[in-house]
C-alpha cells in the first residue's frame, strides 16, 4: 500500500496519458502484493514456529496435540479481552496503565458474589461495573482534571492494588464459586475452548465497533491528530473519557473471565496482565491492518507469543523466558510500529 | 570590514524565493530589510545564517570570500552572525542565567558540575554590559517583554569574541513590544551599532524605521527593489517601493466579478466582536458572498476566524447567522460554520489515515445506516470527490500523508465542503500550494460561493484577495477599519491600509 502511494502519483504525471493508466495498476498490484506481505508476516511467523515446535524432538512428544492446542488457546483468552482494554485508549493515543489492576479488582469482586450465592449474571454484572468505574474515574480525572493519563492509571493501579489486598487480606478467593461458571474456563466445543469462543465474540463486537461505526471512526481520528479532531467539530473530551470508560468495561470482563479461567480470584493475579496485553497492542499495528492498532492484529499477536512460550514451556524453558519474550515483544512492536510510520510518510 | 551578500539566488521547485539578492551591511550600520509577506525576507536571512543553503551567490566578509551555496550554520557563527528569530528563543520558566547559558553552556566545576557562581558572575556582568535592568536568578516569565528580548539579544551576542565587530540580525524583534518599549529596544540597538557591530533589522512596522535605521533595502517577489539612505527613510516612500505594482497590473488585477451588496441579503453578521487580538470586529457577509480581511500578522486575523467557527469565546461583541446568534457551546464548533485552518498538518490533516478518511472526516454518520459503515458507499462517494476536485492519489485508500500539500489541501477544502456548511472560513488557504493547485482550490470556492455559501477568506497574499474576494475587509491591530470592494480592491491598497496605524502614528 505504501508503495503505491508513494510512486503511483509520480509515475502518473511522468508517463505519457496511455502508458500511465498500465504503469499505474501495475505499481498498485504490486504495492498490494507487499502491503499483503506486511499484513500476514506475524500471522505466517506464528504458523513456522508452531511448525518449528511440532517438529523439534524436544516438543514435538507434547506441542502438536489437541489437548496442547486447548491449553494454550484457554490460556490466551483473558489476555485477548485484557489487550482489547488497552487497545481503545492506545488508539486515542492515551495510555491505560491500570487494565491489569482493574482486571484483578474484577475478578475478586465477582468472585465475591458468586462466593455468596448469587445468580451468576449478578456476579458478571458486578465485574462489569466494578470495572466501568475504575474507567469512569481514569477518564474523570484525564478529562476533567487534566492529569497526564499514564500517571492517573498508574496511581489508580495502585490503589485497587490497596484495595483489593485490603479486602482479601491478600488470600485468593476458590470457595464457593459455582461449577457452571468454572466449566466455561476448561470445557471445550468442537476441540475449541468456550473461555476462547468467549473472547473471540469480544474481539468481534469491539472490531465492530472499531470499524464499522462512526465511534471507532472518531476514536482513530482522535488518536491521529486531535487538534483536528477538535476544530472538525468532534467532541474530544467526551471521546477521550469513552475510551477509558470502554477500556475499563473490557477490563472487568477480562476479570470475570479470569474466575472461570483460573477457578480462582487471586488478589495480585491483575498485574501480569499489563504488560503481555501492551505487547500484544503494540504488536497489533505490524499485522492485519499494518500502520495502525487492530483487533484482529491484536489477536494474532498474541497468538505468535502464546506459541513462543507455549512451545518454551514444554521444552523446559524457566518460566521467566515469558518475561523476556513479552518484554522483547513489547520493545520490537513498538519499534517495528515506528518504522512502519517512517517508512510511509513520505 | 563589511559584509556583503552577492547575486543570492534561491529556489523552491518552480518558486523563485530569492533572485540575485545583493545587500552590503557597513559597520556600525542599522540596516533595515523590509518587504511584504513573502518578498524573500526569511529566506534571505536563512541563507545568511546557514539554515537554507542558497542555489548560487556569494557571502564576503572583509576579504574573506565564500560560496552561498556552501554556507553552513557553523561558518556563520564563526564569521560572528548571530541571528534573534521572530519567536520562541526564551525560555519563560527558567532564570535568566539559564537562559543566558542555553545554547553556550554552563561554566564546569568538578566533577562536571554546574558552577553556579560563576555563572551568575557571568550573567551579572553580561547584564551590565548590555544594560538589562534584570538580576541573574529573576525568572524570565517575571519580566517585561522588552526585557526579555534584551537577555535573548545578550544571549546571541554574549560569545562574539570582537565585541567591535560581528554581524547582528534582529527579524520583527519589536512584534510584541509597545511603544515605549519599542524606544527601548532601539536604544539599546543604537547602542551595539555605535561599538561596531552591523544590524540587519527586519520589521513589518514601517513607521519605527524613520530617524533610527541608516539604510533601508526593499525585497519584493525576492529581489531587492530598492535602497534607500537616512533621509529618504519615510513610511510612504517605503510603503510604495514594498507594493510597487504598476499601474497596469492595478487595472489588469482589478476584480471582475462585482457584486451587487445592496440586493444582498446578509447572513453572516459580526458586530463589535472582541477577544484575544481582535479588538473590535465588525463586518457581514452575504449569501453567495466571499469576503476577505487583510492585515498584518499579528492583527487578530486568524482569532477573528477562530471565533466565527466557535474555538474561541469572544469577550464581548455578536456573531449572528441568519439573524441567528452563534452562541458559545464550550470550544465546540458550530454545526453550519466549517474551517480550513492556516497549518494544515497541526490543525487539520489525520496523516496516518487515509484519505477517504480524511474527507469524510465531519461526515462520517452519512454512510451510517442500520448499525453499519458502509465502507464501500463510502469509497464510492470519495472517488467522485477525488476527481471532481483534481486531487492527485495513488487510491481513495492512500494515507494521507502520502499526498502532496496541494492535494491535501484540496482535500481539506473538499472535507469542509460536503459537510454542506453556510459558513465557510478559510485561512491561508493555498500557504504552500504550487500555482495549479491554487487555481482549483480558488475554483472550488468560487463554485461553492455561488450557491449561496458565505465565505469568509483571511491571506497574507494580497492577490489572492483581490482575485477571490467581492470585498475585502482591512483589519488593523485587531479593528476593522475599511472595506475595499469594486475598482478600489488592489494588492496596493490592501497593503497600504494594512499598515493603517503607522500612517497615523508618523
Amino acid at each position: 500500500m505504501s508503495e503505491s502511494a508513494e510512486s503511483g502519483p509520480n509515475t502518473a504525471e511522468d508517463m505519457p496519458a496511455d502508458g500511465a493508466a498500465l504503469t499505474g495498476s501495475r505499481e498498485k498490484s504490486k504495492g498490494r502484493m507487499s502491503a499483503a506481505i506486511e499484513a500476514y508476516t506475524l500471522l505466517f511467523l506464528a504458523l513456522l514456529v508452531a511448525v518449528l515446535f511440532s517438529e523439534l524432538p524436544a516438543t514435538s512428544g507434547v506441542f502438536p496435540t489437541a489437548a496442547n492446542f486447548q491449553a494454550i488457546a484457554g490460556g490466551q483468552a483473558v489476555l485477548i479481552v485484557a489487550t482489547l482494554a488497552v487497545l481503545i485508549p492506545l488508539i486515542c493515543d492515551e495510555f491505560d496503565l491500570s487494565v491489569g489492576a482493574n482486571l484483578g479488582l474484577a475478578s475478586v469482586v465477582s468472585a465475591s458474589v458468586m462466593a455468596a450465592g448469587l445468580p451468576l449474571i449478578v456476579a458478571v454484572i458486578a465485574g462489569l461495573v466494578s470495572g466501568g468505574v475504575v474507567g469512569v474515574v481514569n477518564g474523570l480525572l484525564v478529562t476533567r482534571v487534566g492529569v497526564n493519563a499514564v500517571i492517573v492509571t498508574l496511581g489508580v493501579s495502585v490503589i485497587i492494588h490497596g484495595i483489593v489486598q485490603y479486602k482479601t487480606g491478600g488470600k485468593s478467593i476458590t470457595e464457593g464459586l459455582p461449577d457452571s461458571w468454572l466449566s466455561v474456563g476448561s470445557e471445550s466445543i468442537f476441540g475449541i475452548p468456550v473461555i476462547l469462543l468467549i473472547a473471540l465474540v469480544i474481539a468481534a463486537i469491539v472490531y465492530y465497533l472499531l470499524t464499522y461505526t462512526p465511534y471507532g471512526r472518531q476514536l482513530y481520528m482522535m488518536g491521529a491528530n486531535r487538534q483536528a479532531a477538535k476544530l472538525v467539530g468532534l467532541r474530544t473530551n467526551w471521546l477521550l473519557f469513552s475510551c477509558f470508560v470502554v477500556g475499563g468495561l473490557l477490563a472487568g470482563f477480562a476479570g470475570v473471565l479470569q474466575v472461570a479461567r483460573a477457578g480462582a480470584a487471586a488478589p495480585s493475579v491483575g498485574e501480569t496482565f499489563t504488560l503481555p496485553a501492551f505487547a500484544a497492542a503494540f504488536l497489533s499495528a505490524a499485522a492485519i491492518k499494518p500502520g495502525r492498532y487492530n483487533v484482529w492484529g491484536s489477536v494474532v499477536a498474541i497468538s505468535f507469543l502464546a506459541v513462543i512460550n507455549g512451545g518454551l514451556n514444554i521444552a523446559g524453558a524457566s518460566v521467566y523466558i515469558a518475561d523476556f519474550v513479552n518484554g522483547t515483544a513489547l520493545i520490537a512492536g513498538v519499534a517495528l510500529a515506528v518504522f512502519l510510520r517512517r517508512r510511509r510518510g513520505a | 570590514m563589511t559584509f556583503r551578500v552577492e547575486g543570492v539566488t534561491k529556489r523552491f521547485g518552480p518558486t523563485v524565493a530569492l533572485d540575485g539578492v545583493d545587500i552590503e551591511l557597513l559597520p556600525g550600520e542599522i540596516h533595515a530589510l523590509c518587504g511584504g509577506n513573502g518578498s524573500g525576507k526569511s529566506t534571505l536571512i536563512k541563507t545568511i545564517t546557514g539554515v537554507e543553503i542558497a542555489d548560487s551567490g556569494t557571502f564576503s566578509i572583509g576579504e574573506t570570500v565564500a560560496p552561498a551555496s556552501e554556507a553552513t550554520p557553523a561558518q556563520a557563527h564563526e564569521w560572528g552572525i548571530r541571528c534573534l528569530h521572530q519567536q520562541g528563543s526564551t525560555f519563560g520558566s527558567l532564570t535568566v542565567t539559564e537562559n543566558l547559558a542555553a545554547g553556550v553552556g554552563f561554566p564546569k566545576a568538578f566533577g562536571g558540575r554546574i558552577d553556579w557562581r560563576a555563572a551568575r558572575k557571568h550573567s551579572r556582568e553580561l547584564l551590565a554590559e548590555f544594560d538589562i535592568d534584570a538580576g541573574p536568578d529573576q525568572l524570565l516569565e517575571e519580566l517585561r517583554p522588552v526585557t526579555r528580548q534584551m537577555v535573548a539579544i545578550a544571549r546571541v551576542l554574549q560569545d562574539q569574541d570582537d565585541s567591535n565587530g560581528g554581524i547582528l540580525i534582529l527579524d520583527e524583534p519589536t512584534a510584541s513590544l509597545s511603544a515605549a518599549d519599542v524606544d527601548r529596544l532601539h536604544a539599546a540597538v543604537v547602542r551595539f551599532a555605535e561599538r561596531g557591530t552591523m544590524v540587519m533589522y527586519v520589521t513589518h512596522r514601517l513607521g519605527d524605521l524613520p530617524g533610527f535605521a541608516s539604510r533601508a533595502t526593499v525585497l519584493r517577489d525576492g529581489r531587492v527593489v530598492g535602497q534607500l539612505g537616512a533621509s529618504e527613510i519615510r513610511h510612504d516612500r517605503l510603503v510604495e517601493m514594498i507594493v510597487g505594482v504598476s499601474e497596469e497590473e492595478l487595472l489588469s488585477a482589478a476584480s471582475s466579478h462585482v457584486i451587487d451588496a445592496s440586493v444582498l441579503d446578509e447572513r453572516l453578521v459580526l458586530t463589535d466582536l472582541v477577544g484575544g487580538p481582535v479588538k473590535g470586529a465588525s463586518l457581514s457577509v452575504g449569501s453567495g458572498e466571499i469576503v476577505g480581511v487583510a492585515g498584518l500578522v499579528g492583527a487578530g486575523r486568524s482569532s477573528l476566524l477562530e471565533m466565527v467557527l466557535g474555538v474561541q469565546e469572544p469577550e464581548s461583541g455578536s456573531i449572528e447567522l441568519d439573524g441567528e446568534p452563534l452562541k458559545w457551546r464550550a470550544g465546540k464548533p458550530h454545526d453550519a460554520v466549517a474551517l480550513v485552518p492556516e497549518n494544515r498538518v497541526l490543525d487539520a490533516a489525520f496523516l496516518p489515515l487515509s484519505l477517504t478518511e480524511n474527507i469524510v472526516a465531519t461526515t462520517t454518520g452519512r454512510c451510517w445506516r442500520k448499525g453499519f459503515l458502509h465502507h464501500r458507499a463510502e469509497r464510492t462517494q470519495v472517488r467522485q470527490i477525488i476527481s471532481d476536485n483534481g486531487i492527485k492519489a495513488a487510491s481513495e485508500e492512500a494515507l494521507f500523508q502520502t499526498l502532496s500539500g496541494g492535494n491535501q489541501q484540496k482535500a481539506i477544502v473538499a472535507r469542509c465542503l460536503r459537510g454542506n456548511p453556510d459558513v465557510l472560513l478559510l485561512d491561508e488557504p493555498t500557504q504552500g500550494v504550487d500555482f495549479a493547485a491554487r487555481a482549483a482550490i480558488h475554483e472550488t470556492i468560487r463554485m461553492a460561493a455561488a450557491e449561496g455559501l458565505c465565505v469568509l477568506v483571511v491571506s497574507s497574499d494580497l492577490e489572492e484577495l483581490v482575485l477571490m474576494c467581492n470585498r475585502v475587509v482591512v483589519l488593523v491591530e485587531g479593528r476593522t477599519t475599511e472595506t475595499v470592494s469594486g475598482s478600489d480592491l488592489t494588492p496596493e491598497n490592501l497593503e497600504r491600509l494594512g499598515f493603517g496605524t503607522e500612517v497615523l502614528s508618523v
